[in-house]
């Protein structure tokens, strides 16, 4: 089986526990830094739901050696875009430039890494604290459907499991943070043993290697173990349950739900195949019959949402006036009755295979979202070139991997949630 | 950073490629510079529903064919319609580069338009009508250039409204196809791993009339006015954006008002960013835009925020205008946005679909494709005194146009 595309990397660790990899391609004159700490909202506790958000918004608030702002200024002034994201198992943060300007990203990064808590101050936590209860209110109170997640999950999960509450927090959490908090969790969580630095795209690797080591090479290291800080509670998981609420939207929204615990990368695989035959086209079971065929929905989803602890594999559709959401679970459940039972055919495998391949070498055209990919499975799998791995693997999946994974995992404890269009609401 | 190939071929198509050797995929336009703009009011939406219908099938293929030959492949084929053109676009592997090419000419050069089409059609476009009107953040804009664009065509939303949607015929489509399609030469661009001479000779194998030229526009008088729109929608948040309409395409003081606008409030390192988010952290997304058509621009600054901030949210976005009439901007800042822009652009080269997309426009827009050293040199040139001579114009507060969507709803704000 030939690798789809060449990834060779460098991957090695400085003496205070920062891990570095290192992707060189020269395609384009963009260099992309990629940092992510092992951190996220799993690491925190009730009551202090959306810290490791909140944290994301503090270290664009300044260090010891840059003023507020400085960080976006100095990235804009020489045309690089910059951002960060955090998630419930891990916190990143990114900037893109010129090659020219590698030193200058190294310089930002390690300069909020090491100097980050002498510039803190009780005006720029609560400054912060506005801002996130503003983009709460912006992209989930008001978003139309946009507190699914929140409530499929704290449906799912007990409220001693990590994943019970949302990454943004609840507002009067966010609204408690304190200066104690932020210093106490920066120095747990922000120490450079807690984090892997990638750096790819157009770059001279002898020169890159000193100057990380110049840059991050000093900031010391806490050296805490935390690759299993968080333990997931037994009997924390909950199943085989309904729940309905209204919103302010058009179409009533069916989502259904299965735990996906204890997996193996395999079994990922295979669940991410057979969202591909489900909805991952318009030719995908679910979405030919359903949307095309019947016209009964406006949109059919299948996603796995692979995480650290355990998975969901969750199926939503948003439902036309005339139908209501118990025809639309049967069919649903019609369909993977027939896989578990049959599998599929040569023809959706092929498609489905070609899909898989077009989107991961379209998903790598990019520096920015190849470092992502890369960081990503490093993170999760400890070896950042799991993509050809994953090809490869799905190049040898059969239909009894299918039926038989299948079965594994879908069975009835699955959850259900619909939300009803408000009464009035669009009137 | 120029490689872009140019042929006018017999059958009038124009073709653009260019090559890039390190990539396996491509990305092929087919463009047609008919939009929302050159519809009636009757017809508002038949553009965007019309390039829905497009997909449901030819006199060679059904609608399930179409998506079969492209999907079994790895491909992807998809659409859009903006005010101004239409652009039907396939992505893959570049060994199958003509099957795209094929499925795309033949979709729009033989639809069938069925009748059952259009009425199952009609619901699914009703949908998508439905999300926007749910999403105030969606919602806005359109509320916004309606208002701005009074009278004129281009006030319309691309979408459509529901009562034109719901009654499209067979006849109108096939009207809309004769008139503004079927015998107009697309523009056909390419970028990725493809050749141009190849590519020449499929524009020549599938399309064989002597097609006409590309539809040129005329211009449009414009005067702005001061206009407020309250639109009532049951949300907790304050959804507002501030602004007039400003040069288009064919005005070189595009390129200061694109400056400008990212001076004020685009990224951020921008005025109102660091102003009203991070000093004040009253706002969440607050940014400015400039969306362009041929002889004008939309520029606004768009923000959410509670209720009790909206004063004064837009006291100080008055502040920041009042402060850019009175004072130039210095060398510093007016270097700092342009290496954000220059940047911006150079980082957009990665991606086959924006390379194509820069290319269109550029020869839609201007009847060649610019290259980024120019565009570069245009962005180099401009000066303190063009920025203050805009500031002048743009921000004078007399002739702003204003749109607020929130809501009147007492539980709601107590909710807030």
């Amino acid at each position: 089986m030939v690798e789809l595309l060449k990834i060779n990397y460098d991957k090695y660790k400085l003496n205070n526990g920062l891990e570095v990899i290192l992707y060189q391609d020269k395609s384009n004159p963009i260099v992309a830094l990629d940092l992510l700490y092992n951190v996220g909202s799993r690491n925190e506790k009730r009551g202090k739901t959306g810290l490791a958000h909140f944290f994301e918004h503090m270290m664009f608030q300044g260090s010891a050696n840059l003023e507020k702002g400085m960080h976006f200024k100095l990235l804009n002034q020489v045309g690089g875009v910059l951002n960060a994201s955090t998630s419930s198992d891990y916190t990143k943060y990114w900037e893109t430039v010129t090659s020219n300007y590698l030193e200058l990203i190294l310089f930002l990064e390690s300069e909020r890494m090491g100097n980050f808590i002498p510039a803190l101050t009780q005006e720029k936590i609560q400054n912060q604290i506005d801002v996130i209860v503003n983009e709460r209110l912006e992209n989930y109170d008001n978003q139309p459907y946009g507190l699914s997640s929140e409530k499929l999950h704290a449906m799912m999960f007990t409220e001693d499991h990590p994943y019970s509450w949302p990454t943004i927090g609840y507002i009067n959490d966010i609204k408690s943070f304190s200066i104690e908090d932020t210093k106490d969790f920066f120095q747990k969580y922000y120490s450079p043993s807690n984090a892997t630095l990638l750096i790819g795209g157009d770059f001279e690797k002898e020169k890159t290697i000193k100057l990380i080591e110049k840059y991050f090479g000093e900031i010391p290291s806490n050296q805490e173990d935390l690759k299993n800080e968080v333990l997931v509670p037994e009997n924390s998981t909950k199943s085989k349950l309904k729940f309905e609420y209204e919103d302010k939207v058009e179409l009533q929204k069916l989502s259904l739900a299965w735990h996906i615990i204890k997996s193996t990368e395999e079994e990922d695989v295979i669940l991410d195949f057979i969202c591909l035959i489900l909805t991952g086209s318009k030719n995908g079971r679910l979405t030919k019959k359903i949307i095309y065929q019947e016209e009964k929905c406006s949109s059919i989803d299948a996603t796995l949402y692979s995480r650290k602890y355990s998975g969901l594999f969750i199926v939503s559709a948003k439902i036309r006036h005339e139908f209501n959401a118990e025809e639309i679970k049967n069919e649903i459940l019609t369909e993977l009755v027939i896989i578990k039972k049959s599998g599929i055919d040569e023809d959706e495998f092929i498609r489905a295979l070609n899909n898989y391949k077009t989107g991961f070498l379209l998903s790598m055209e990019g520096i920015s979202s190849l470092c992502t990919n890369l960081n990503r499975f490093n993170f999760y799998f400890n070896e950042p070139d799991l993509l050809n791995k994953f090809y490869k693997t799905y190049c040898g999946i059969t239909n009894d991997d299918i039926i038989r994974v299948a079965n594994k995992f879908f069975d009835d404890s699955f959850c259900e949630m619909i939300i009803h269009p408000m009464r009035g609401a669009n009137e | 950073m120029n490689n872009f190939k140019i042929t006018k071929l017999q059958n009038n198509v124009t073709l653009i490629s260019e090559n890039l050797p390190y990539v396996q995929s491509f990305s092929l336009g087919f463009w047609f510079n008919v939009g929302t703009r050159d519809e009636s009011f009757e017809e508002n939406g038949i553009s965007h529903f019309y390039e829905h219908m497009l997909f449901k099938g030819t006199i060679n293929r059904s609608s399930k064919k179409i998506s079969e030959e492209i999907e079994s492949l790895g491909g992807y084929l998809n659409a859009f319609t903006s005010k101004e053109q239409i652009c039907f676009y396939g992505r893959g592997l570049a060994k199958n580069v003509e099957k795209t090419f094929e499925v795309i000419s033949d979709m729009i050069q033989n639809p069938l338009f069925k009748e059952t089409d259009i009425k199952k059609e009609s619901r699914v476009v009703i949908d998508e009508l439905n999300d926007i009107n749910d999403n105030p953040e969606d919602l806005i804009f359109d509320k916004f250039e309606e208002v701005l664009y009074k009278g004129k065509s281009l006030a319309q939303p691309i979408i459509g409204r529901e009562e034109v949607i719901k009654n499209f015929s067979r006849q109108q489509l096939i009207e809309f196809h004769e008139n503004k399609i079927k015998f107009n030469q697309p523009l056909i661009v390419a970028s990725g791993n493809i050749d141009h001479d190849f590519l020449c000779s499929l524009a020549e194998k599938y399309f064989k009339k002597n097609l006409n030229p590309l539809h040129v526009r005329e211009n449009l008088i414009l005067n702005n006015s001061s206009t407020e729109l309250i639109v009532d929608k049951e949300i907790q948040q304050v959804y507002c954006i501030v602004g007039k309409a400003s040069y288009g395409y064919n005005d070189e003081r595009r390129i200061p008002l694109n400056l400008l606008s990212n001076i004020i409030g685009d990224g951020s390192s921008s005025r109102i960013f660091q102003q009203i988010r991070e000093k004040h952290g009253i706002a969440y997304q607050i940014n400015s835009f400039v969306n362009s058509y041929y002889d004008t621009s939309v520029f606004g600054i768009y923000f959410s925020t509670s209720e009790k901030q909206l004063d004064k949210v837009l006291r100080l976005i008055s502040t920041e205008f009042k402060k850019l009439i009175d004072t130039n901007v210095s060398k510093k800042e007016l270097m700092r946005v342009k290496e954000y822009i220059k940047g911006s652009i150079t980082l957009g080269l990665e991606n086959t679909t924006n390379r194509m997309i820069r290319a269109a426009n550029s020869y839609l827009y201007f009847g060649r494709v610019i290259s980024i050293d120019e565009i570069i040199s245009q962005i180099d040139i401009v000066n303190e005194e063009q920025i203050q001579q805009i500031s002048s114009e743009l921000f004078d507060e007399k002739n702003m146009t204003k749109v607020i969507i929130k809501s009147n709803s007492k539980l709601i704000k107590k909710a807030a």
